[in-house]
C-alpha cells in the first residue's frame, strides 16, 4: 500500500469533478486517514486562521460552492464539525473529498465527528444505501465507518473556541475530560461521547430531555460555566438547521454554523461558514445553493420526499 | 433568497405531461403510505395491492403520513358515529381519491357508510380498478354481506359500481362533469356526507376550487368537507417546495390561492361552508392526533430531523366546513377533537 | 467437470441470479445478457434463455426496462435475423405492462428488430402481433401498438398496407384519450412513411381530426406534429393546411397548447418561407409573446432569435421589439430571465447603432437593474455581442454607469461575470479611459469577500497588464497594492501577494525583477504559514521569467531557507518550487 502526493493531487482532481474512486482506491485511502486520524487527540488543536464549517451531508456541489466562497484549501485552512454523510446524494463524493484533502494536507484541514458518522445512523439515512448503489458492494461503506471511528471529537481553536459537533454533556465539566474518552468506537447510545455529538443548545437554564432521543438539551447558564471554568470565548457547534446560515446564543457564549444550503434540496435555507482570522476575529461567510447542482442529477428519481 | 437557481429551470413541464405528473402524486403518496404500514405507523392491509415497489420513507416521511392518515381516520370515525354510521345513511365522498383504501378498511371493520363514492382522473381510476379486480379480497370486500349484489369492475372504462362503493372517472376541473358523476353514483344529496379532499387543492387553480367547493355546498343539504393541503408558499421552504414538485411538473397553483390558514377559512366561507377549523399539520400532530398512538409511532423510528420536520408540518394544514347544522354532527368541533 | 455441465454452469448462475431478492443483483445479471447469450449459443438461447426471460416479465419496473432494452440487441445472439421472430413474444407482453418507461422501451426494442425482418417475416410474425396490440381490450398494449406501425409500413405488401393504415385511423379514433395521445404522437412518424399522396388526403384527416380533439392533451401532440408535418408536406401544402391550424392554435384555450406552438413556431417558418412569415405568422408570434400564461412567454421569448432573424430589422422593430421591451417588466422574473437572453441576440440584427440606442438599450438597462440575478447575469454574459455594435461613445455614456453599478452586485456570480467582461471592455474602452472610470474597481475586488472574486480579479490584473503593458503596471497598478502587501489581515496580504504573482509572470523582466520579486520575496517571514506556502506555490511560476543568474543568485537560497520552515506544507511547496529550477 504506497500512494504518494501526486496520487492524492490526482484523486483530489478527480474526486473534485464528483467522480467516484475505485474501491481499492478507496480503501489505500481510509487506511492512510486512519494511519494520520490515530495520532490526533480527541481534542484538536487548531491555530488560527482557520474557517469553521457546519453540516454538509453529502451535498457535494454546495461544498464546492463553499470553498468557491471561503476559498480553497490547502490556501485556507479547515475545520468540519460533522455530519458529513447522508441526506444528501453525494456522501461517498463528499467525504472521500475532504479524507483526501485531510491526508494530502493533514496540517490544514481538520476533520471532527458528527452524529451522522455512525454505522447505525447511515443505515437509516443514505450513505449505506448510496455506497451500495454506487459500487454494489458494502466494502467502501465499510471502510468509510472504520475512519469514522478514529474521527477526533472536538477541536480547539487558539484554547479559546471550541468546535464540537452537538454540544456539552453533563458528565463532562472541562475539555481535560474529553481528552479521556476512548473513542474508538461506534457511537454509543448515551454517555459523553454520545452527548457531544447530539445535545442541542436551548433557551433555558439547566439541563433538558433531548426530543432528539439522544444527547441533552442544555441551559445558557450550563455553557456560560462551561466556558468560564474552561477559558472559552465561545463555543462554535453545527447538528442543527438555521435558515440564515449561524445563529448566536446565550450572550454570544456560543454559535451555531450550518453548511448545508437549501438543506436536502428542500429547506431552501441559506448556509455560512466562520472565518476565523489569525488574529481571531470573526467574520460569516453566507452562502447559497449551488446553481448548477440539479443538473447532475435526475430529477425525476430523485425529488426530494414531501406529502403529495 | 435562493436567488441563484438552475437558470434554465422550467416552472413546469409542458408536453402533456402536467396531469400524469399530478396523477403521478398519487403513486407517491401510496408508496410512502405503504412505507409507514409496512413499519407498523398504521395498519392498512391493503395499501400494498396498489403497489409493486416497496421503498423504505425517511422517518420523518413517515411520521407525517402518519399525522395526516391519523387525522383522517379520526375524523371519519367522528363523522360516522355523529351521523348514526352506515345505517343511518351517512355517505362519504372522496374527491381525488387515488388509491386510498379507506373505503376496504372501514368495510372490512363492518364500520363502513351507505355509499362510498371515490372521483378521481381516468388513468387513475382504470389503474385501481386493475388492482382491485386482481385481488380477491378486495371483489370479496366490494360484493355484498352475503356475497350477492355482485359488483361491477370495470377496468377499461375505470369505473366500479357496487352496493356501497362507486369508483368514477372525473374531472374535478369541470363542476359539470363532477355532478354528472355523482349522479351516476347515486349519490344521496340529503344524507349527511363526509367530503374528503386529500391533497388535491394544490394542483387546482383557485378559480376551480372555488367552483367544485361551491358544487358541494349547493349539491349535498347536510355536509361536512375535510381539507388536508399544502400552505405557506412564501417563505423560502415554501417557495423551495414549489420549486421542487413544479419541476417534476406538477403546477401548484392551489397553494399560491389559498396561501394560509386564514385563506382556506376564507375559502370554506366563500364556498358556501361554515367554517370549522383550520390547523397546521404542527398542531393537528401536537393536539388532535390521538396521544397514545402518536407515542407508540414515536418509538418506531429514530428521527434526526428536528429543525426539517417543524418546516415540513408547519406547510401543511387541516381545514374543515360544514354546511346544513352543525348539530347534525353532534359537536361543533368536529370532526377534530382535542386530545387530552 | 465434464464439458456439458461447464456448459450449464453460466445460465445457472444468470437464473439463479436473475430469481435473486436483491434488485442490484437482478440488474447486474440483466445487463450481462447478451454476453451468457453468446456463452450459451444462439440455439440454447432460442430455446432455453427466451424462454425463461419470457418468464420474467412479472419482476420490477427498473429490471423490466433493463430486459426491454437488451432484448432490442439480441438480433445475433439468436442466429441472427431469420430467428429474431423469436424475439417478439417476450417484447409483446413487455408492451403491455402498466410502466410507460418499461413499454417505451419494449417498442423501441420491437421497432429495431422489425427494422431488421423483411417483408415475409413482418407479414408472417410482426404484423399479426401489432395488429393484436391494436385491438387488446386493456389501453396500455394499445398505446404501444401505436409506435409500432411506421417501421412496417414500407416493407408491406399493398393488402397488409391498407390494413396498416385502417388499423392506425382506429386508434386515432380510440375511445381512451391515452391512445389518441399517443397515435398523435406517432402521426408525424408514420407520415414520413406513407405514400406522398395520402399526405394531403388522409394524413390531414386524421391531423384535423386530432386538432378538435375535446382533451387539450391530444390536441397538444398534434401540435406538436405540425413542424414534422409541415416538412413532409412543403411549403404549399404548410401553408394551405397547417398555417391554418397553428393560427387556431395560437389562440387555443389551454395554455399547454398554445405553449407547443411556440415552440414549433420556426421549423414552420423554415418550410413556408418569409414571404408568408411575414404576412401571417407576425401577428400569431406576438400573440404568444402577450399570452396570459408566463410559460408560453417564456417560450415564444426563447425563439425570438431565430424568427427575428427569419423576419428582419424592420419588422422586428415595429411589430416585436415593442413586446419585448413590455416583456421586459413582466411580473415573471423566468420571463425577463428569456428577455434578457432574447434581446442580446437579436441586437446583431440592427446594423445600425441608433435603432440599438432607441429601441433596444433601453430594455438592456431596465434589465441591468433587474432584482432577480439571472436576468442580470444573462445580460452580462453577452454583453460582448452587443457592445461591440454600439460602439464606444454610446458604450461609455449609457452602458457603462450601469455596468460599474453591477460590479458592486451582492451576487458574486454577477461580480464574476463583469470581472471577466473586463478585458474586452478595456480593449474597447484604452487604457486612458479605462483607468479613468474602472481601474479603481480592479483593485477594489482584490479586497472582496468571496474567494473566487478575489482570486478572478488577480488573474484580470494579469490580463490587464497583458493588454497595457509594463508601464500600466507600474504606474497605475503598483502604487495601489504595494502599501496593501503588509496589511493585517493575512486575506488581504494573501490576495495581493497572489496578484503580484500573477502578473509578474507577463511585465518587463526589469519590472520583475526590481519591483514584483522583491515584494514576493518579503512573504518569507510572514507569521501565517498558509501565506508562506502560497509564496512559495507562486514563485514556482515566477522561475521561469526571471534571469537564470538572480534564479541562482537570490531565489535560490530564498528557497532553501524555507525548506527548512516548522510548517510541512511550506517544506512541501518549497521544494516542489526548486525542483523547477533543477529541471
Amino acid at each position: 500500500m504506497s500512494s504518494s502526493s501526486s496520487d492524492l493531487d490526482n484523486w483530489i482532481s478527480k474526486l473534485k469533478e464528483c467522480k467516484l474512486l475505485d474501491e481499492t482506491q478507496v480503501r489505500t485511502l481510509c487506511l492512510r486517514a486512519i494511519d494520520i486520524l490515530v495520532e490526533e487527540s480527541n481534542v484538536q488543536t487548531i491555530y488560527p486562521p482557520v474557517t469553521i464549517c457546519g453540516d454538509i451531508h453529502g451535498q457535494f456541489f454546495d461544498v464546492l460552492e463553499l470553498f468557491k466562497v471561503g476559498g480553497e484549501c490547502p490556501q485556507k485552512n479547515y475545520l468540519f464539525m460533522g455530519d458529513f454523510v447522508d441526506r444528501g446524494f453525494y456522501s461517498v463524493e463528499t467525504f472521500l473529498l475532504l479524507l483526501a484533502l485531510k491526508v494530502r494536507y493533514p496540517d490544514r484541514i481538520f476533520l471532527i465527528r458528527g452524529n451522522h458518522e455512525s454505522r447505525q445512523i447511515t443505515q437509516v439515512y443514505g450513505f449505506y444505501d448510496e455506497c451500495l448503489r454506487k459500487y454494489g458492494t458494502l466494502n467502501v461503506w465499510r471502510y468509510c465507518v472504520e475512519v469514522f471511528d478514529y474521527l477526533s471529537l472536538a477541536a480547539l481553536v487558539d484554547g479559546v473556541v471550541l468546535g464540537v459537533h452537538g454540544g456539552l454533556s453533563p458528565s463532562i465539566s472541562t475539555i481535560d475530560r474529553v481528552r479521556s474518552i476512548d473513542r474508538k468506537q461506534e457511537v454509543p447510545h448515551e454517555g459523553p461521547m454520545c452527548d457531544l455529538l447530539w445535545s442541542d443548545p436551548e433557551e433555558m437554564s439547566g439541563w433538558g430531555l433531548s426530543p432528539r432521543g439522544a444527547g441533552y438539551l442544555f441551559g445558557g447558564d450550563i455553557c456560560k460555566h462551561f466556558n468560564y471554568i474552561n477559558g472559552l470565548g465561545f463555543i462554535a457547534r453545527a447538528h442543527q438547521l438555521v435558515m440564515e446560515g449561524y445563529k448566536w446564543m446565550f450572550d454570544s457564549q456560543l454559535v451555531t454554523v450550518w453548511s448545508a444550503p437549501n438543506y436536502c434540496y428542500r429547506c431552501g435555507n441559506i448556509a455560512s461558514v466562520l472565518e476565523l482570522d489569525d488574529q481571531l476575529k470573526c467574520d460569516f461567510k453566507v452562502f447559497t445553493a449551488a446553481p448548477h447542482e440539479l443538473h447532475h442529477v435526475e430529477m425525476r428519481k430523485i425529488t426530494p420526499s414531501y406529502f403529495l | 433568497m435562493a436567488a441563484f437557481r438552475v437558470p434554465d429551470a422550467r416552472r413546469s413541464v409542458p408536453g402533456g405531461n402536467a396531469d400524469r405528473c399530478v396523477q403521478g402524486t398519487n403513486d407517491d403518496a401510496t408508496v410512502s403510505k405503504l412505507s409507514c404500514a409496512t413499519l407498523g405507523y398504521f395498519q392498512d392491509d391493503f395499501v400494498h395491492l396498489f403497489v409493486r415497489r416497496r421503498t423504505r420513507r425517511p422517518p420523518m416521511i413517515n411520521r407525517g403520513y402518519f399525522a395526516r392518515v391519523q387525522a383522517i381516520r379520526q375524523a371519519i370515525q367522528g363523522f360516522m358515529e355523529a351521523a348514526g354510521g352506515g345505517s343511518g345513511g351517512a355517505q362519504i365522498v372522496s374527491l381525488g381519491s387515488g388509491w386510498d383504501t379507506n373505503f376496504f378498511r372501514l368495510r372490512e371493520a363492518k364500520a363502513e357508510p351507505k355509499l362510498y363514492i371515490e372521483l378521481d382522473h381516468k388513468e387513475v381510476t382504470c389503474s385501481k380498478c386493475r388492482s382491485v379486480k386482481k385481488s380477491p379480497a378486495l371483489c370479496g370486500l366490494l360484493a355484498g354481506e352475503d356475497q350477492s349484489g355482485e359488483a361491477k369492475v370495470d377496468v377499461e372504462s375505470g369505473t366500479i359500481s357496487s352496493a356501497k362503493y362507486a369508483l368514477l372517472p372525473s374531472d374535478l376541473r369541470d363542476p359539470a362533469k363532477v355532478k354528472a358523476s355523482l349522479d351516476v353514483a347515486q349519490a344521496d344529496y340529503e344524507a349527511p356526507t363526509f367530503i374528503l379532499l386529500e391533497c388535491v387543492l394544490a394542483y387546482l387553480d383557485g378559480d376551480a376550487t372555488r367552483n367544485l367547493l361551491s358544487l358541494l355546498a349547493n349539491t349535498f343539504e347536510r355536509c361536512c368537507v375535510l381539507i388536508y393541503d399544502m400552505i405557506g408558499p412564501d417563505d423560502p421552504f415554501g417557495q423551495q417546495l414549489i420549486y421542487n414538485v413544479e419541476s417534476r411538473g406538477c403546477p401548484l397553483p392551489g397553494i399560491r390561492s389559498f396561501p394560509a390558514k386564514e385563506s382556506h377559512a376564507k375559502l370554506l366561507e366563500e364556498c358556501g361552508f361554515t367554517c370549522g377549523g383550520v390547523h397546521d399539520m404542527l398542531e393537528v400532530y401536537g393536539k388532535y392526533v390521538n396521544q397514545d398512538e402518536r407515542k407508540r409511532t414515536e418509538r418506531i423510528e429514530f428521527l434526526d430531523e428536528l429543525e426539517e420536520w417543524h418546516l415540513i408540518m408547519a406547510h401543511y394544514c387541516l381545514s374543515y366546513g360544514f354546511k346544513g347544522s352543525p348539530d347534525l354532527f353532534g359537536t361543533r368541533a368536529m370532526p377534530l377533537k382535542l386530545q387530552t | 467437470m465434464t464439458e456439458s455441465s461447464e456448459d450449464l454452469y453460466p445460465i445457472a448462475v444468470l437464473i439463479d441470479e436473475l430469481k435473486n431478492d436483491d434488485i442490484v443483483i437482478r440488474l447486474n445479471s440483466l445487463r450481462r445478457l447478451t454476453i451468457i447469450a453468446k456463452a450459451l449459443g444462439p440455439e440454447r438461447t432460442r430455446e432455453e434463455l427466451i424462454p425463461f426471460l419470457s418468464e420474467s416479465t412479472e419482476d420490477e419496473d427498473e429490471a423490466l426496462t433493463v430486459l426491454a432494452e437488451e432484448l432490442g440487441n439480441f438480433v445475433p445472439v439468436v442466429g441472427g435475423v431469420k430467428f429474431a421472430f423469436h424475439l417478439l413474444p417476450p417484447l409483446e407482453s413487455l408492451a403491455t405492462v402498466e410502466e410507460t418507461v418499461v413499454r417505451e422501451k419494449a417498442v423501441e426494442s420491437l421497432c429495431k428488430i422489425a427494422e431488421q425482418m423483411d417483408g415475409g417475416a413482418l407479414e408472417l410474425h410482426y404484423i399479426p402481433l401489432v395488429t393484436r396490440l391494436a385491438k387488446t381490450e386493456w389501453f396500455t398494449a394499445r398505446v404501444s401498438s401505436c409506435g409500432l406501425f411506421a417501421v412496417a409500413y414500407e416493407k408491406s405488401s399493398d393488402e397488409v398496407k391498407q390494413e396498416l393504415r385502417v388499423g392506425f385511423n382506429e386508434l386515432c379514433k380510440d375511445e381512451t384519450p391515452m391512445v389518441r395521445r399517443a397515435a398523435a404522437q406517432q402521426l408525424g412518424k408514420y407520415a414520413e412513411k406513407l405514400e406522398k399522396e395520402r399526405l394531403m388526403t388522409e394524413v390531414m384527416t386524421i391531423f384535423a381530426e386530432l386538432c378538435e380533439d375535446d382533451q387539450d392533451s391530444v390536441r397538444l401532440l398534434a401540435v406538436g406534429t405540425c413542424s414534422a408535418l409541415a416538412k413532409l408536406l412543403g411549403k404549399e401544402g404548410s401553408t394551405s393546411k397547417i398555417l391554418p391550424a397553428v393560427q387556431k392554435f395560437s389562440s387555443d384555450k389551454s395554455w399547454r397548447v398554445r405553449y407547443m406552438v411556440a415552440q414549433q413556431v420556426n421549423e414552420l417558418c423554415d418550410v413556408i418561407g418569409k414571404e408568408i412569415t411575414m404576412a401571417e405568422l407576425v401577428t400569431v408570434y406576438v400573440n404568444l409573446l402577450k399570452d396570459n400564461e408566463a410559460e408560453v412567454r417564456v417560450a415564444a421569448a426563447q425563439k425570438a432569435g431565430d424568427f427575428c432573424g427569419f423576419v428582419g430589422g424592420a419588422l422586428t422593430l415595429t411589430e416585436i421589439l415593442p413586446c419585448l421591451k413590455e416583456l421586459s417588466n413582466d411580473t415573471s422574473q423566468h420571463v425577463r430571465a428569456a428577455i434578457a437572453i432574447a434581446v442580446m441576440v437579436i441586437a446583431p440584427i440592427f446594423d445600425d447603432g441608433n435603432e440599438i440606442e432607441t429601441n433596444l438599450l433601453p430594455i438592456i438597462l431596465t434589465l441591468l437593474r433587474d432584482e432577480f440575478p439571472d436576468v442580470r447575469l444573462n445580460i452580462i454574459r453577452n454583453l460582448e455581442q452587443v457592445s461591440k455594435i454600439i460602439g464606444i461613445q454610446l458604450l461609455q455614456k449609457n452602458l457603462l454607469p450601469a455596468i460599474v453599478a453591477l460590479a458592486e452586485d451582492r451576487h458574486w456570480r454577477v461580480r464574476l461575470a463583469i470581472i471577466n467582461y473586463f478585458p474586452l471592455l478595456a480593449r474597447q474602452l484604452g487604457i486612458f479611459s479605462f483607468n479613468d472610470i474602472l481601474g479603481k474597481l480592479c483593485i477594489q475586488w482584490l479586497e472582496d469577500s468571496v474567494a473566487t472574486i478575489r482570486t478572478a480579479a488577480a488573474q484580470n490584473l494579469k490580463n490587464l497588464a497583458e493588454d497595457f503593458g509594463s508601464d500600466w503596471v507600474q504606474e497605475f497598478v503598483l502604487p495601489k497594492m504595494l502599501d496593501k502587501l503588509q496589511h493585517p489581515h493575512f486575506l488581504l496580504r494573501m490576495t495581493i501577494m497572489e496578484a503580484v504573482g500573477a502578473m509578474a509572470t507577463v511585465v518587463s523582466s526589469e519590472i520583475l525583477q526590481t519591483m514584483l520579486l522583491p515584494e514576493l520575496m518579503k512573504f518569507n517571514k510572514d507569521k501565517v504559514p498558509n501565506v508562506r506556502f502560497h509564496a512559495c506555490r507562486l514563485m514556482k511560476d515566477v522561475i521561469p521569467c526571471v534571469d537564470p543568474a538572480i534564479v541562482s543568485s537570490t531565489i535560490k537560497p530564498w528557497l532553501a531557507d524555507m525548506q527548512d520552515d516548522v510548517d510541512h506544507d511550506v517544506r512541501f511547496f518549497a521544494r516542489e518550487a526548486e525542483m523547477t529550477i533543477r529541471g
